[in-house]
């Protein structure tokens, strides 16, 4: 393993240059290849979250067919996050924190490649993903397979990735490594001319330092201690879609998705999104998430000291939230399938954190 | 997990053979699962940084210190 992760941990300089090259590389050699329609597409999200946290996230991404049986893609992705609170990780439990009230920024930059390639009834796909911030950086290869069966109306799908990272928070002496195997297995099943269903299992096995390096706990006595979590997490969920056409040409999707990790915490996710044509060139998505959780087992409203694991994380505590949402689609004239898209978004927990989200997408394909 | 048995229940009694003439509509975008990869994973990353979950659908998705 060690060996295995010394391949990934580059300087942090030439991992940014190999990174930016190979994705530019990848871009420029892409057009004299361009067999069919290929995408190239600028999505900016921004988030306004109460208490006290901005989010602006644009991502560039590209999308290339290079034949009836390949398609490359690549992505670069950045997430610029300001809090008015104490670190990042205020929104987690602002009460429990100590240090100043200041304002702090952190950028994060993801750069993502891949390829997938189709033979007979089988698809392979690989891919490559970079995650790197101040206190925490992330390398991830990933592969898949997918085959056909019955005509192409049933698809297995079955995909790996493995995530090297490095955890280096304001409150850590030393950086410490985490490990992360990712499974999934999904069975896509067509069941009418006009319905189509999905069951997907993904399981994650988490190693090493599982915490931020952001978080300190205030215990009863006034002493202040850094969080500390279990080193390992084995998290599961299961979940199932399905997608309806009916005759208003309406596109129904439904979704459901249930949860659970050894650390004792379960949820369950429904989400319903309704596509709707209002006319040749505008598109009106309707979208509705409900979610709910319980908390992880060692999750406590105050601490002693004597206990095991010590955590202050508003994200393993139990709470339920909701997501409201609209986004209009509009393909311009004379521009093919290339389409603008405007989305707004309402996300609440009945923990108290809620907040406003918008995007903008410029997607020209060509 | 009823939820779960009820689709499966529906899933395995509905399932028929659509011939590839017959996949029109199955084909519009807007009937595919993954044709907002890019919307969808944004959309991800945010939620699993103030939630306690992850996952049902796809592997991949680095990691971060938003958690």
């Amino acid at each position: 393993m060690a060996a295995t992760r010394s391949m990934f941990v580059l300087s942090k300089f030439r991992r940014r240059r190999y990174s930016i090259t190979g994705i530019v590389i990848l871009l420029l050699s892409m057009q004299w290849t361009a067999f069919a329609d290929s995408t190239v597409g600028l999505m900016t999200h921004y988030y306004s979250l109460t208490p006290g946290l901005t989010i602006t996230k644009p991502i560039l991404s590209y999308e290339n067919i290079l034949s009836l049986q390949t398609t490359v893609n690549a992505k670069f992705t950045v997430d610029r996050v300001e809090t008015n609170y104490d670190g990042i990780d205020s929104i987690s439990g602002a009460s429990q924190f100590t240090g100043d009230l200041e304002s702090s920024v952190d950028t994060r930059q993801e750069y993502v490649a891949g390829i997938s390639h189709i033979k007979g009834d089988w698809t392979f796909n690989a891919g490559y993903l970079q995650s790197i911030e101040k206190d925490y950086e992330s390398f991830s290869p990933s592969i898949g397979l997918s085959k056909d069966f019955n005509r192409r109306n049933t698809t297995l799908s079955m995909g790996y990735a493995h995530n090297f990272d490095t955890v280096n928070g304001r409150f850590m002496e030393n950086k410490k490594s985490k490990d992360v195997d990712n499974y999934s297995l999904a069975l896509t099943q067509v069941l009418s001319p006009t319905s189509i269903m999905q069951l997907g299992y993904t399981l994650q096995n988490n190693k090493g330092y599982l915490s931020t390096g952001n978080r300190q706990i205030v215990l009863e006595n006034n002493l202040i201690f850094d969080e500390f979590l279990p080193s390992n997490r084995i998290r599961q969920a299961v979940g199932i879609r399905y997608a309806h056409w009916l005759a208003t040409q309406t596109a129904l999707h439904f979704g459901y998705r249930f949860y659970q990790d050894d650390w004792a915490l379960s949820s369950n996710t429904i989400e319903v999104k309704a596509y709707q044509k209002l006319s040749k060139r505008l598109q009106l998505r309707g979208e509705i998430r409900f979610y709910e959780q319980n908390s992880a087992d060692f999750l406590k409203s105050s601490y002693t000291g004597m206990e095991q694991y010590l955590t202050s994380s508003s994200s393993l505590k139990a709470f339920t939230s909701r997501l409201y949402g609209l986004k209009l689609g509009y393909t311009p004239r004379y521009l093919g399938r290339s389409q603008f898209q405007v989305k707004y978004e309402r996300y609440s927990q009945n923990s108290g954190l809620e907040g406003d989200i918008f995007m903008f997408t410029a997607e020209l394909v060509y | 997990m009823k939820v779960i048995i009820l689709f499966l229940t529906l899933f395995i009694s509905a399932c028929t053979t659509v011939q590839p003439f017959q996949r029109e509509t199955l084909s519009k975008p807007e009937m595919q699962f993954d044709m907002e990869k890019v919307e969808i994973g944004a959309r991800e990353h945010f939620l699993n940084s103030l939630e306690g979950s992850t996952g049902g659908f796809g592997v991949g998705g680095g990691g971060c210190g938003c958690n």
